[in-house]
């Protein structure tokens, strides 16, 4: 416990302690700064408070890169956080989500009409914040009042489209069912610190290693218990299944930039602290907690791309795939290996640049109402915008995992672990699923290229012209194509129609454009030449993983 | 069996009991007061543990100031006759979660029984807490641990509370043209 530890409490945080958590405290004061602007900011002229967030973005990106070249890593607040390569590199990929996420905003924010535009920047930045300090804890505490300062943040963000009510339902089911998930997770943490009396992960890791592990006596049910729920709380937030029910509701109902950043800065964060308690605090527990994972990631792999596939609108289908590509990750995480810690590393950086990517082409596509994300939209766009449609095959081929893009890296470097570390069926296992994905990300491309609109410009599908507030369930029912027009609704469908129309189509903004490019830009430069990303990575994994 | 133990099994039946009834009562004043019994049995639990300072923080805090407000919300807002009525839409939910539930009880309880808190966290953990109370007080040994040991965590969470309040004025605050 930890008067023992402090104990004559002579502990006083001196300047390494601030220096160590220097980008966490510029993204804090950026975030602060934010709010205070928004107060002289004029109501719908909000977009250059991005500017600012951006540019607390890059400050705190300078001072990561800053502390990475230093090289002197450690403990700072009393072993609270601490700035090893693996938060700095974790630190590195939330930074870019951010970045990309504040760059897709300005526009997406006018265009659906959200009035809460200065709360929205600033609680994407403190998610960020949050993230960051998850990533980088090392104590249990922290890791979860990192775990909690996130969630909390894009429980509102979620939820920030107070017109429309698929947002206000996303952020609702987020919350009450996270905080359940984040309820396991603290069991867990509390039960760790009764069997080994450490919250630390260095403490639980000391603890663990010299006292014998034995199911019927000693400290062994306790910790299984706390293994469980703890894995149950991990799971539920990287969105694995069976705890995945959440996620394309949350992902569809949320405003597709909050989607874009909240899919990958999570996982970032949620995936380094369950390597933080799994692969490096109870690593001697291998034995216990690998067959979990082990059926987690199977699961996931296999279940994520089979509902993906079976999608239809483009937003739901990159959910899902976001719930794959959670079981490519397990993998790495129940292969255990410093190689597999790599590779999960290099996954999440690659992942990052597909996928927000992907997410910023469905934001510029997606209308007023929400709608104009199906299969059916994008058809024949390449012919009416090359350019979106040529970065959306991009990332579409990033996300399948074809050679030459940043989606082959990842699944190359994870299942390359997988094999070396006696997890061959798991390779086999992800690459058969991968199989499932390329028909669900090039059928989307295919869409792009080799189909025309199915309806004449001002007869739009029934589902476009529902009104605003739609239930979910009905997003996936467009299959039906457009001129099939024969429910009641006909007469009202092409009146609104004619009323939505004019939005509809509104120019990409130039920031929006600026986040694509950048998107792309890494995802074909992380395709072509990763090495210095990978020797970053076997950098950051060594200090985790010996 | 020794007083501490049948202090521990009433206490949490009491707490499990209350809390159960915070989530089945349909009129909210009643689980309100069904959790104001459930934080009570919780100061007691830390009574138990000797924690005098954490019982009655818990005490004056949650069972006092917060449920005060709790109430006056909800006494605000509840319609007349208060409580939810109509059927019950969840059944099958219930059924399955009351079975779910006994299984993950049971699987707890299972595990639990099968072997103890290890000697070397009891020596850990009980005795440094004791030493420190003895050498320092019971209020004097939290705050050292709050204010030193866990000062970060503590001063992050002045975060959390910013987020909450942004989020308090997102999703109640309403604008004329909305």
């Amino acid at each position: 416990m930890i008067f023992a530890d402090i104990s004559p409490f002579t502990y006083t945080p001196g300047a390494t302690d601030w220096l160590r958590i220097l980008p966490e405290l510029i993204l804090l004061g950026t975030g602060l700064l934010t709010l205070m602007a928004d107060l002289v900011a004029a109501p719908g002229r909000k977009g250059w408070l991005a500017l600012v967030g951006l540019a607390g973005v890059i400050g705190a990106l300078v001072a990561t890169v800053m502390l990475w070249a230093g090289g002197t890593y450690g403990d700072a607040f009393y072993g609270m956080v601490n700035d090893d390569r693996v938060a700095l590199f974790a630190s590195v990929v939330i930074l870019f989500a951010v970045g990309v996420g504040l760059l897709f905003s300005p526009g997406y924010v006018e265009r659906q009409g959200i009035v809460h535009a200065g709360e929205y920047y600033t609680l994407m930045i403190l998610a960020a914040l949050g993230m960051m300090l998850m990533s980088s804890a090392s104590n249990l505490m922290m890791l979860f009042v990192g775990l909690e300062i996130l969630s909390l943040a894009l429980y509102i963000l979620s939820a920030i489209v107070t017109t429309r009510r698929r947002s206000q339902e996303a952020g609702m089911k987020y919350f009450i069912l996270s905080s359940f998930a984040s309820a396991f997770l603290l069991y867990g943490m509390a039960l760790t610190y009764g069997a080994t009396g450490k919250t630390s992960l260095a403490g639980i890791r000391a603890f663990v290693t010299t006292h014998a592990f034995t199911m019927g006596s000693g400290f062994g049910p306790l910790l299984v218990v706390a293994l469980g729920l703890m894995a149950v709380g991990f799971c539920f937030k990287v969105s694995a299944i069976p705890f995945q029910a959440w996620t394309p509701d949350v992902y569809v109902g949320a405003p597709t930039s909050v989607t874009a950043f909240m899919s990958v800065g999570t996982k970032v964060a949620a995936f380094v602290g369950l390597a933080r308690v799994f692969l490096f605090a109870l690593s001697p527990l291998r034995p216990t907690w690998e067959p979990v994972l082990w059926v987690v990631a199977v699961l996931t792999m296999i279940g994520g791309n089979l509902l993906a596939a079976t999608q239809r609108d483009v937003k739901r289908m990159l959910a899902y795939s976001s719930v794959a590509n959670a079981g490519y990750m397990m993998v790495a995480v129940a292969t255990h290996t410093q190689a597999s810690f790599q590779g999960l590393l290099i996954y999440l950086a690659t992942y990052a640049a597909m996928n927000l990517g992907a997410f910023g082409v469905v934001l510029a596509l997606e209308r007023r109402d929400g709608q104009g994300t199906t299969l059916d939209d994008f058809a024949g766009l390449g012919r009416r915008n090359p350019a979106l449609a040529a970065l959306m095959a991009l990332f579409m081929f990033a996300l399948a995992g074809t050679p030459a893009t940043a989606g082959f890296i990842g699944k190359w470097y994870v299942f390359y672990a997988a094999m070396r570390g006696a997890h061959v069926e798991l390779a086999i296992i992800g690459l058969l699923a991968s199989l499932v994905g390329v028909y669900y990300y090039l059928r989307v491309v295919w869409a792009i290229y080799f189909t025309e609109p199915a309806t004449a410009p001002l007869l739009v599908t029934a589902d476009e012209s529902a009104p605003v507030h739609e239930p979910i369930a009905s997003a996936s029912a467009t299959a039906t194509g457009g001129v099939a027009l024969a429910e009641p609704a006909t007469a009202t469908g092409i009146a609104m129609a004619t009323r939505v129309l004019p939005a509809e189509r509104a120019p990409v903004h130039l920031a929006t454009w600026l986040g694509l490019a950048l998107a792309g830009v890494l995802t074909l430069v992380l395709g072509i030449v990763p090495m210095l990303m990978v020797d970053w990575a076997l950098a950051a994994a060594q200090t985790l993983v010996k | 069996m020794v007083a501490g133990d049948i202090a521990f099994l009433v206490l949490a039946t009491v707490a499990v009991a209350s809390a159960f009834g915070v989530v089945t009562f349909r009129n909210p004043i009643y689980s309100m007061l069904s959790l104001i019994l459930n934080l009570l049995s919780l100061a007691f639990f830390f009574l138990t543990l000797e924690s005098i300072f954490v019982a009655t923080i818990q005490v004056l805090i949650y069972a006092g100031a917060v449920m005060v407000l709790f109430l006056f919300v909800v006494t605000m807002l509840t319609p007349k006759g208060g409580g939810i009525s109509g059927p019950d839409r969840l059944r099958w939910q219930w059924t399955a979660g009351i079975g779910l539930a006994i299984i993950l009880a049971g699987g707890l309880i299972i595990s639990l029984l099968n072997g103890s808190i290890a000697d070397g966290a009891k020596v850990a953990g009980m005795n440094g807490l004791s030493a420190a109370v003895a050498r320092y007080g019971n209020a004097q040994a939290f705050g050292e641990a709050l204010f030193h040991g866990f000062s970060f965590p503590f001063e992050v969470t002045g975060v959390l509370l910013v987020i909450a309040v942004l989020g308090a004025v997102v999703l109640s605050r309403r604008f004329a043209h909305e």
